[in-house]
């Protein structure tokens, strides 16, 4: 007999080991199943408790017809007035002030080129 | 046992369609309770590692279900579970656990195997975890090294040389002890 065949009889498991084992999984198996069972009512007797739940009375909704709409902004373009030149110094930028007819509007116009005459 | 009739016990099977929890445990119940037994060194610990496998399988019958077979997986998985439980405590054999069946009838033949077959349980339980792993699957399971390979989640390399320098340790210690 070889050393691996001698270690492998020496190291196996007979009979009764393995109808032990059976044993302690089939036990295993019968508490997950005890525990399913006790788990579902419970959970059905919750789901059953939340949907029996009173829920409190609260006043109900009354949708009513929208109130009249503001009447609509008109956009009127203010006239321009009077355009003053603001900056009128060398190496300064053309700045010209425009005034129009809404006093809220001021128009700037201001140059690119800084040192433009 | 001779080494064909071991292979041929533990080539896993090829079920075809659904399987019931009880034609799992005709099939694996031995196989994985003698993996953890020779990975663990002892059978209390082996009995209990081998009843959490069984009862991760039955919580995953539904991988089963298509006709994969599940010794790879339950295998992986006791393999798993001995290396957690060795983490926490070591190896251990008592020598109760490791009584000779009677092989031969000449009393000092049987002495003799005894004897042999004590030292080799040291061997075993000197050799480092992954080498006793790699040397229970593929010498003693009889699993052939892709298997081993992929139970373990390793190259096939690893696993030639894991049970390579396994044999020579094993080989090394029964000549240092046969010596004295």
């Amino acid at each position: 007999m070889s050393d691996l065949d001698l270690l492998r009889e020496a190291m196996d498991v007979d009979e009764d080991d393995v109808r032990q084992l059976r044993a302690r999984v089939r036990a295993g198996v019968a508490r997950r199943r005890r525990r399913i069972w006790l788990l579902w009512p419970a959970a059905a007797a919750a789901v059953i408790a939340v949907w029996l739940w009173p829920v409190p009375e609260t006043e109900s909704l009354v949708i009513s017809s929208p109130a009249p709409a503001a009447p609509a902004m008109t956009a009127a373009r203010p006239a321009v007035l009077a355009p003053v030149l603001v900056h009128r110094k060398r190496k300064e930028p053309v700045v010209l002030h425009l005034e129009t007819s809404d006093p809220d509007v001021v128009i700037y116009l201001v140059g690119s080129n800084g040192g433009a005459e | 046992m001779a080494a064909d009739e071991m292979a041929l016990e533990m080539t896993p099977k090829r079920i075809s369609g659904a399987m019931t929890f009880e034609e799992l445990m005709a099939l694996a119940e031995r196989p994985v309770l003698r993996v953890c037994y020779r990975l663990l060194g002892n059978r209390p610990d082996a009995q209990d590692a081998a009843q959490e496998v069984l009862l991760k399988a039955y919580g995953n019958m539904a991988k089963f279900q298509s006709g994969q077979d599940p010794m790879p997986w339950l295998y992986h998985v006791a393999v798993n579970q001995c290396r957690d439980r060795l983490r926490r405590r070591k190896y251990g054999t008592t020598l109760e656990s490791i009584t000779p069946r009677e092989t031969t009838a000449d009393p000092e033949q049987q002495a003799v195997q005894a004897e042999r077959k004590r030292l080799l349980v040291e061997g075993l339980a000197g050799l480092g975890e992954r080498e006793r792993t790699a040397l229970v699957l593929r010498d003693l399971e009889g699993l052939d090294t892709r298997e081993v390979a992929r139970i373990l989640e390793v190259a096939e390399e690893t696993v030639r040389s894991q049970c390579s320098v396994a044999r020579a340790k094993l080989k090394q210690f029964i000549e240092a002890r046969s010596a004295l």
